[in-house]
């Protein structure tokens, strides 16, 4: 079995404790759960993979309380570059969401990931938020991004609009600014088309990133580029939600 | 294949197994097919009702997965969970969901067996804490009615408020341009030669029918944005506004009904669209979820319109509401202080099958004043609601036939004559934004 227990996490407690307060707060009687599990051809994590390049299994759960708190977490089943098979890796997180009369959402948040058999990555983060209509913006602040002794700030933008006969395009872009090593900075997109068939969701993507220099700064990802490079890779997914 | 594979299967066929997983699945597909009869017609002694469902915010997932639009947001499974067990625990048949936004909930539409009581099962619900809170689903009834067709010759001078307002006049000036007017209502003949190109874009409301043109939307739209200087027909009061024609009535027993439920998801609809105006010429019982909706517009800044029903006494709803410009036709008693009058009787406006016709109601009255918004929204975009309420300037004088003095209200609220102004006022709203 190569998803083995998970190991205690180390270096957030705290963090996996506020998020197990978000999580009781969202578990009310109103609560609404729901959640995906499937397979996808390679879990890229803001444009890096974190299987290796392989397949991956991934099982998510996400619980909505009536008063705005959420949380919820996600296994996946990856593969980190130094390590020579799968491991579980684990992330947790929650918050609270409001919808404003205007239509302008707004959330904050904390999340947090471990890593089994290499702890030394696991990090937290905190996040805030907008969302109208089809489109999101998100902020996340990381003190120690995955163990690199980094402060990180990572912006996104999320779209996407219907299209015909049921299918959906979406497209993200990213950039990752290490406050310490501007050289770890990297900016990342994705564009895709995706459907959902009673409770089947199919996802195919172009996932591209920009490193800027030495890749993950400690050479933990995948082969580092010595210099700029884009990198780009299709990505297929096939999850059951619930 | 490794272990990991086999979970992740094991767990993806255990979900598709899952009886929830496949009743919510039927029950979308069964909302998909619900003949339009049923729909809207419920059964002799079938009751339905509305179910509300909080419907949280978007937030960050583990996935990553969103819908393809907010009618199929991530968490609309968890929902349609519990809306099938709610019904299944009272006994009802799960119609169709529609969520709404605005209000943070997603709405269940639940028909009772026949013979139940609706109030003690929406005692019970709003017992209930899966519940955001429930209620009946009521009638509404269009204010109008159509007289005698005529032939497609020009009929601008018969128009009860061509020379009153000065309409030639202040097209000088204003014609609602780009003003988008949502005219919630039955169907709308968009290809009618007066209103071609006026309709910016339709939907249906009304539960497995198709779109169809009907006769009092027809109308309706042709008050407010009949093509002017066309050469035929008749000219709309704003001729250059947009219409989001949303059918959310339906002609039935000589007369054009709504209900809570097509209303709901036709404003919704509206406010997801950016319109600036939404007239209603139509009038029902108080209810809680079109109260929040029209609410929430207004705190939007749209302008809705209502017809009063001369038949209630407060002039039902949403005409009774507070900011909503409540409009009576200009032949019948004034219902309140804050009651606007405009052309109701022998209104020529267009109608199906590319025609003209006469009618007569308050709904007519109502779209001339929706007309009249979205000339002043060209104008005057800013200008609260409440400042627009008190900048209208009442007709006076002898005859004073079409209840409101549009030129004066418009230099009143720009600071400019636009025609030949009779009666101009000092107190002006032009330096508001």
């Amino acid at each position: 079995m190569f998803l083995r227990m998970p190991q205690p996490f180390h270096r957030q407690p705290g963090t996996f404790t506020l998020i197990g307060l978000a999580c009781v707060a969202a578990t009310s009687a109103q609560a609404q759960v729901s959640g995906s599990a499937g397979l996808v051809s390679d879990y890229l994590y803001r444009g890096i993979s974190l299987s290796s390049g392989k397949p991956a299994a991934r099982f998510s759960l996400d619980v909505d309380g009536a008063g705005g708190w959420f949380g919820g977490g996600q296994v996946v089943s990856g593969q980190l570059a130094q390590q020579s098979h799968r491991n579980a890796q684990w992330l947790g997180y929650g918050g609270y969401a409001q919808r404003l009369p205007s239509g302008l959402s707004w959330e904050a948040g904390m999340s947090a990931y471990a890593f089994h058999g290499a702890p030394s990555w696991n990090f937290r983060e905190a996040f805030v938020g907008l969302a109208f209509d089809n489109y999101s913006a998100r902020l996340h602040y990381s003190p120690d991004y995955l163990g690199f002794g980094d402060r990180t700030v990572y912006a996104e933008l999320n779209g996407g609009a219907a299209l015909p006969a049921g299918w959906r395009f979406f497209w993200r872009g990213g950039f990752l600014a290490a406050l310490n090593h501007a050289i770890n900075s990297r900016a990342e997109a994705r564009i895709g088309v995706a459907t959902a068939v009673e409770g089947w969701q199919l996802q195919l993507s172009l996932d591209a990133a920009r490193l800027r220099g030495q890749g993950g700064g400690n050479g933990s990802y995948e082969a580092p580029p010595a210099s700029s490079k884009v990198r780009s890779k299709t990505v297929l997914g096939l999850a059951r939600s619930f | 294949m490794k272990p990991g594979v086999f979970l992740v299967l094991w767990l993806m066929a255990a979900l598709a197994a899952w009886p929830g997983a496949q009743a919510s699945a039927q029950a979308a597909a069964h909302a998909a097919t619900e003949p339009a009869r049923t729909a809207v017609q419920p059964a002799a002694g079938a009751a339905e009702i509305l179910v509300m469902l909080h419907l949280p915010a978007p937030h960050f997932r583990a996935d990553g997965y969103s819908g393809a639009s907010y009618r199929d947001d991530a968490g609309r499974q968890a929902r349609q969970r519990i809306a099938q067990a709610l019904a299944r625990e009272h006994g009802m048949r799960l119609m169709e969901d529609w969520p709404m936004p605005a209000l943070n909930v997603d709405c269940f539409r639940m028909r009772l067996a026949s013979g139940q009581d609706p109030a003690a099962i929406l005692a019970a619900l709003s017992r209930d804490g899966r519940v955001a809170w429930a209620q009946s689903i009521q009638d509404f009834n269009a204010q109008g009615g159509a007289g005698a067709a005529t032939a497609g010759d020009p009929l601008y001078r018969v128009q009860p408020a061509a020379a009153p307002w000065q309409l030639e006049q202040l097209r000088k000036s204003a014609t609602g341009r780009k003003v988008l007017v949502a005219v919630i209502d039955s169907g709308v003949e968009a290809g009618h030669p007066d209103l071609a190109g006026q309709v910016a874009l339709q939907e249906n409301f009304v539960d497995g029918q198709s779109y169809v043109a009907e006769e009092h939307g027809t109308a309706v739209a042709g008050v407010i944005a009949a093509r002017a200087d066309n050469g035929i027909g008749i000219a709309g009061i704003a001729p250059e506004a947009r219409l989001m024609a949303l059918r959310a009535c339906w002609q039935a027993d000589g007369g054009t009904r709504c209900n809570s439920f097509t209303l709901a998801k036709a404003l919704n609809f509206a406010l997801l669209h950016n319109a600036q105006v939404i007239n209603l010429s139509l009038s029902g019982p108080q209810d809680r979820l079109l109260q929040q909706l029209v609410g929430v517009a207004q705190a939007r800044g749209i302008r809705v319109v209502g017809a009063i029903d001369p038949a209630r006494g407060d002039g039902g709803f949403p005409a009774n509401s507070p900011g909503v410009f409540a409009v009576a036709a200009d032949d019948t008693p004034r219902h309140g202080a804050q009651c606007l009058q405009a052309p109701g009787r022998d209104v020529p406006t267009t109608m199906p099958g590319a025609r003209w016709g006469m009618v007569s109601g308050s709904s007519y009255a109502a779209a001339h004043v929706s007309g009249m918004l979205a000339l002043i929204g060209e104008l005057k975009p800013q200008l609260s609601g409440e400042r627009l309420h008190e900048g209208i300037v009442r007709s006076s004088g002898p005859a004073p036939l079409t209840g409101i003095d549009l030129c004066a209200t418009i230099m009143r609220i720009t600071g400019k004559c636009s025609c030949a102004c009779p009666n101009p006022s000092t107190d002006n709203l032009a330096r508001s934004p």
